[in-house]
């Protein structure tokens, strides 16, 4: 036996979760975007795509908010607010596993000796009804980063779709338990077939690894990365990127300090006022991408900054895969380099 | 108000107020600063080499290593180099003025564990002089515990030395070998200190390095030639420390913005021994 | 073997020869993407290299934008696999002196103007390297299609709206924004070395993406463009938000049209409509 929610139930849901005081928000099309936006019926939502174009982490890291505000009176002195974010509670209905998964992965850096309010306080404030993957397309790869298109990791509700388009429900911890309490019209009914994807496993994640331990110098760096443009593409739709820039902007008598979203793969990311850039070469900052994904984060902090989504994949204006670079890592041909595409004298 | 508690914001700063400026050379600058809320600034803790986010409101925040060692507290000292916009709405503070301060981040120089009982030498080159002396500072209050100090402090030209006055009175001490050096053409006729680039001056003075310390920090390339000369004098490199400048936002290890290979110059650093830094990937 | 097979061959028999030939060193063209609509930018520099070499509708990326790469700077010649777009681009970057016109070769495409969304187009590929003086009679006679009004139907469709609507329209569409300036780093025209968005002495525009920020980015980034914008929408097809980024450079491209009768990327000795000066100008916007 599981519990049902019979698909024309989901507008019952919405409405459940919106009087209970809770944003809905949920893949949402706008024409020929589809990202997730606040809802107000079942019947905004844009369940055939395969994935939203950005992903759930604005919910958590906004791609701009403010961290302190700096008032100045008419005498010039200066009072430190801090910023309180009291975020909106929130349900994210129809969140991909693959997002769902980023949120446990970044609690991670978050919470590396010291606490993020900010992003602990949304954290608290989200709850995520995951619909597991019943498609997939050529970009996605979560099962070759230990994720699955039904995987529950992270979620509070994970919605399985059966043969018949009802879905399957499954409520996780007692935070999930409580949001299911508040939808209508579930009912018991038999194990039904599932509708979910099969994702290929598209590479070794350890040989990638390993050959990553072994090539922080190779050609590999500049041939795969010529074509890059530097633009933050790649990390901004990325539901794993949490890379922040601080600023203070504003009139100077109310001014606010920011964070922003920011990306090692732009010049400035790392380049010193003395003029001084660590990474001079757009090469050395892709490689700084994929190292940290890979390499860097699992072993500071134990898991792989990627859950395949495969957006970055999608997104990329010059179709540089990080699929296809890390597939070509796991098959040691960053050991072994091929012709000579892409090389470049200096 | 309710007096902000960074502690639950990490990127609330604290009110502090400029207390002294001090002019260093043309364009490096000492400024010294309280906390507004005196309690906060009786209980403030730190060690030298850490560092502290400074920041003008509406202007942004940089990162400066704390320049007044723990050995003198009652203040929180930085001493910065023009650069670029944050540096120079710094210099536009006057006495009184009010700015942010959050920190103490990093990890500080292993004076207790690793630099007492052996002789010492400090290499600074231009600002590099700056978490150098903090480090000296705290060794010479605390006299006894060490063997021979020998501190070189290079800059380009003579006009580019910091902390003159400082080193008068060090150049008096019998305790301690100051030696000041300037780049060939940066000497004035008057100039009666070493002329030359720091590694060869280190190598002539071939400081004692049985069981020493010693502290580089600098531009790059100073760095990048002054740790061979440090080995060739047999230096142990577990023993040889200096500290890494990478671009930084939040000081502890979330903004991504700092890191050279797996290590976070804001958490693992920013002193590292050249050991480490012979583990790194080049990446800085 | 079909029209295009035929073409293909041409076109990768063109860039093995200029390899082997060492008439260049680098070939800059697409091969097989990995995603429906996007083609990827190869570098061919061994002959060899050629043979990934493809040509279609996706190949919608203004390749122009990687002759002001330092890796690319550094080969004496550079030959460019070019539809017209890109061939205007480089014109664009030798008016502006940041190509050295002999240092490249264009293995010119003659195609229609390329939406990105369909793979099968017809092409046919020019019979041997080219010179950009070579080039540039084979495409004069397009000039005449540049202001067509098929092309400023949406831009036509926003000077329809009232200021009010209009200013609707926009603020939605720059909400959007997530300033990932891709839109600046995939155009050819767009090679500042230090971008006005990042400068911060002053701080011209805030980097935040907020309204504020998100409006003064996209406006500044179309004015900086006004004049000098070939058409080829590289920009808003990079954009990962679809924001309509061509709404504001065509409207760029028809008010200097209808000012100054000057069409970009016809012309490398032309003089640039917006920084030469000229007594006669009307000089309205004075009063
Ligand atoms: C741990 C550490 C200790 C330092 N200690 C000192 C010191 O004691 N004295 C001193 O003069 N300088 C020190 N620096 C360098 C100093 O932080 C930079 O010179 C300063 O950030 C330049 O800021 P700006 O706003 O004037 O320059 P801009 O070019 O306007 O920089 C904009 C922002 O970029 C960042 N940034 C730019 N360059 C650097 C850099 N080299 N290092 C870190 N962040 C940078 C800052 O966040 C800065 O606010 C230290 C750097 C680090 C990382
Ligand atoms: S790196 Fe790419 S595939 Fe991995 S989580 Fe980020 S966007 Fe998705
Ligand atoms: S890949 Fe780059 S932007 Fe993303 S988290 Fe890592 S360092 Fe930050
Ligand atoms: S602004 Fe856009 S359309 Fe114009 S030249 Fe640049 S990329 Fe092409
Ligand atoms: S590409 Fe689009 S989202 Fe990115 S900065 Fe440009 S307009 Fe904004
Ligand atoms: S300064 Fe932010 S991670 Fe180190």
């Amino acid at each position: 036996m599981s519990r049902l929610l019979p698909r024309a139930n989901l507008e019952g849901v919405v409405a459940a979760l919106r009087s209970a005081g809770y944003r809905v928000v949920g893949p949402v099309r706008r024409g020929s975007l589809v990202t997730y936006d606040e809802i107000s019926s079942a019947a905004d939502l844009a369940l055939d795509v395969i994935i939203t174009r950005d992903s759930i982490k604005k919910f958590v890291l906004p791609r701009t908010e403010v961290v302190a505000r700096f008032n100045r009176d008419a005498a010039g002195k200066v009072s430190v607010l801090d910023a309180t974010a009291a975020p909106q509670p929130t349900v994210i209905l129809g969140c991909r596993p693959c997002d769902a998964a980023a949120l446990p992965i970044d609690d991670l850096v978050f919470a590396w000796d010291s606490t993020d309010r900010f992003w602990f306080s949304r954290r608290e404030a989200v709850r995520l009804v995951t619909i597991a993957c019943a498609n997939c397309d050529e970009s996605c790869f979560c099962t070759s980063v230990g994720g699955a298109p039904d995987s529950p990791e992270g979620s509070d509700v994970l919605l399985t779709e059966t043969a018949a388009g009802d879905y399957e429900v499954q409520a996780l911890g007692e935070r999930g338990a409580e949001l299911l309490a508040k939808f209508p019209g579930l009912r018991d009914a038999p194990a039904a077939d599932r509708r979910v994807a099969a994702v290929p496993q598209r590479f070794d994640l350890s040989a990638a690894v390993t050959a990553l331990e072994k090539n922080f110098e190779s050609p590999f760096w500049r041939q795969t990365a010529l074509r890059c443009v530097g633009c933050g593409c790649c990390t901004f739709v990325c539901p794993t990127c949490h890379c922040f820039d601080l600023v203070d902007e504003g009139p100077a008598y109310h001014s606010e300090r920011r964070r922003n979203w920011d990306a090692c793969q732009m010049k400035n990311f790392t380049l010193h006022a003395s003029g001084h850039n660590p990474r001079p070469w757009q090469e050395h900052r892709y490689r700084q991408r994929i190292m940290h994904k890979f390499l860097y984060y699992p072993s500071r902090l134990g898991r792989t900054l990627c859950t395949g989504c495969g957006r970055c994949v999608r997104a990329c204006p010059v179709n540089l895969s990080l699929l296809q670079v890390v597939s070509d890592l796991a098959a040691g041909r960053a050991n072994a380099l091929p012709t000579s595409a892409g090389e470049v004298k200096k | 108000m309710t007096a902000p508690r960074p502690a639950d914001n990490l990127y609330l700063p604290h009110l502090m107020i400029v207390d002294a400026i001090r002019d260093e050379t043309p364009d490096i600058r000492t400024i010294r600063l309280r906390f507004c809320d005196e309690a906060v600034g009786k209980s403030f803790s730190w060690q030298s080499g850490q560092f502290g986010i400074f920041g003008v409101f509406g202007e942004g925040e940089c990162p400066f290593c704390i320049a007044n060692p723990p050995t003198r507290p009652g203040a929180i000292e930085f001493t910065f180099k023009l650069a670029g916009r944050v540096t120079r709405a710094l210099r536009d503070l006057d006495v009184g003025d009010q700015m942010g301060f959050r920190g103490p981040y990093g990890r500080p120089f292993p004076i207790q564990e690793k630099f007492r009982g052996r002789h010492l030498v400090f290499i600074g080159g231009g600002i590099g002089i700056a978490p150098v002396r903090t480090v000296y500072l705290e060794c010479l209050d605390r006299r006894a515990e060490f063997g021979e100090i020998t501190i070189l402090n290079a800059a380009r030209t003579v006009a580019d030395l910091p902390f003159a006055a400082e080193s008068a009175e060090l150049a008096a001490r019998k305790d301690v070998r100051l030696i000041l050096a300037v780049d060939p053409g940066g000497q004035t006729p008057e100039w009666s200190g070493r002329v030359g680039l720091a590694p060869a001056i280190l190598k002539e003075l071939a400081p004692p390095a049985a069981g020493a310390v010693a502290v580089v920090c600098g531009p790059p390339v100073m760095i990048k030639f002054t740790l061979p000369v440090l080995s060739e004098l047999e230096f142990p490199a577990e023993n040889v420390y200096t500290t890494l400048e990478n671009r930084m936002k939040c000081g502890v290890g979330k903004c991504g913005r700092c890191n050279v290979g797996r290590e976070y110059v804001c958490k693992d650093g920013p002193v590292f021994t050249a050991v480490q830094l012979r583990g790194l990937p080049n990446d800085f | 073997m079909p029209a295009e097979g035929r073409q293909l061959e041409k076109l990768r028999h063109l860039a093995r020869h200029a390899l082997e030939s060492g008439a260049v060193s680098l070939v800059i063209g697409f091969a097989e993407g990995t995603v429906p609509g996007r083609a990827a930018p190869l570098f061919c520099t061994a002959p060899a290299d050629a043979d990934r070499l493809i040509f279609d509708g996706y190949c919608t990326l203004n390749l122009a934008n990687y002759l002001t790469r330092p890796e690319v700077r550094a080969h004496q010649t550079v030959a460019l696999v070019a539809r017209h777009a890109v061939a205007k681009a480089v014109v664009g970057l030798v008016q502006e002196s940041q190509v050295d016109p002999t240092r490249v070769r264009l293995i010119a495409i003659h195609c229609p103007d390329l939406d990105g969304l369909q793979q099968d187009v017809a092409w046919t590929v020019a019979d041997g390297l080219q010179t950009l003086d070579e080039f540039l009679p084979t495409a004069a006679h397009l000039h005449d299609q540049e202001l067509t009004p098929e092309r400023f139907a949406a831009v036509a469709q926003v000077e329809s709206k009232s200021s009010h609507d209009r200013w609707d329209h926009f603020a939605r569409e720059f909400d959007k924004c997530i300033k990932c300036y891709a839109c600046r780093n995939v155009c050819p025209l767009c090679y500042c070395e230090r971008c006005i968005a990042d400068k911060n002495q002053p701080q011209w525009i805030d980097t935040s993406s907020t309204q504020r920020g998100n409006f003064a980015w996209n406006i500044v980034r179309a004015f900086h463009l006004a004049g000098r914008c070939i058409d080829c929408g590289a920009c808003e097809r990079a954009c990962p938000m679809d924001l309509p980024l061509m709404e504001l450079n065509r409207k760029m491209k028809k008010v200097v049209a209808e000012r100054f009768g000057y069409v970009a990327g016809y012309d490398p000795k032309a003089d640039l409509p917006l920084v030469t000066f000229k007594k006669d100008d009307p000089e309205e916007f004075i009063k």
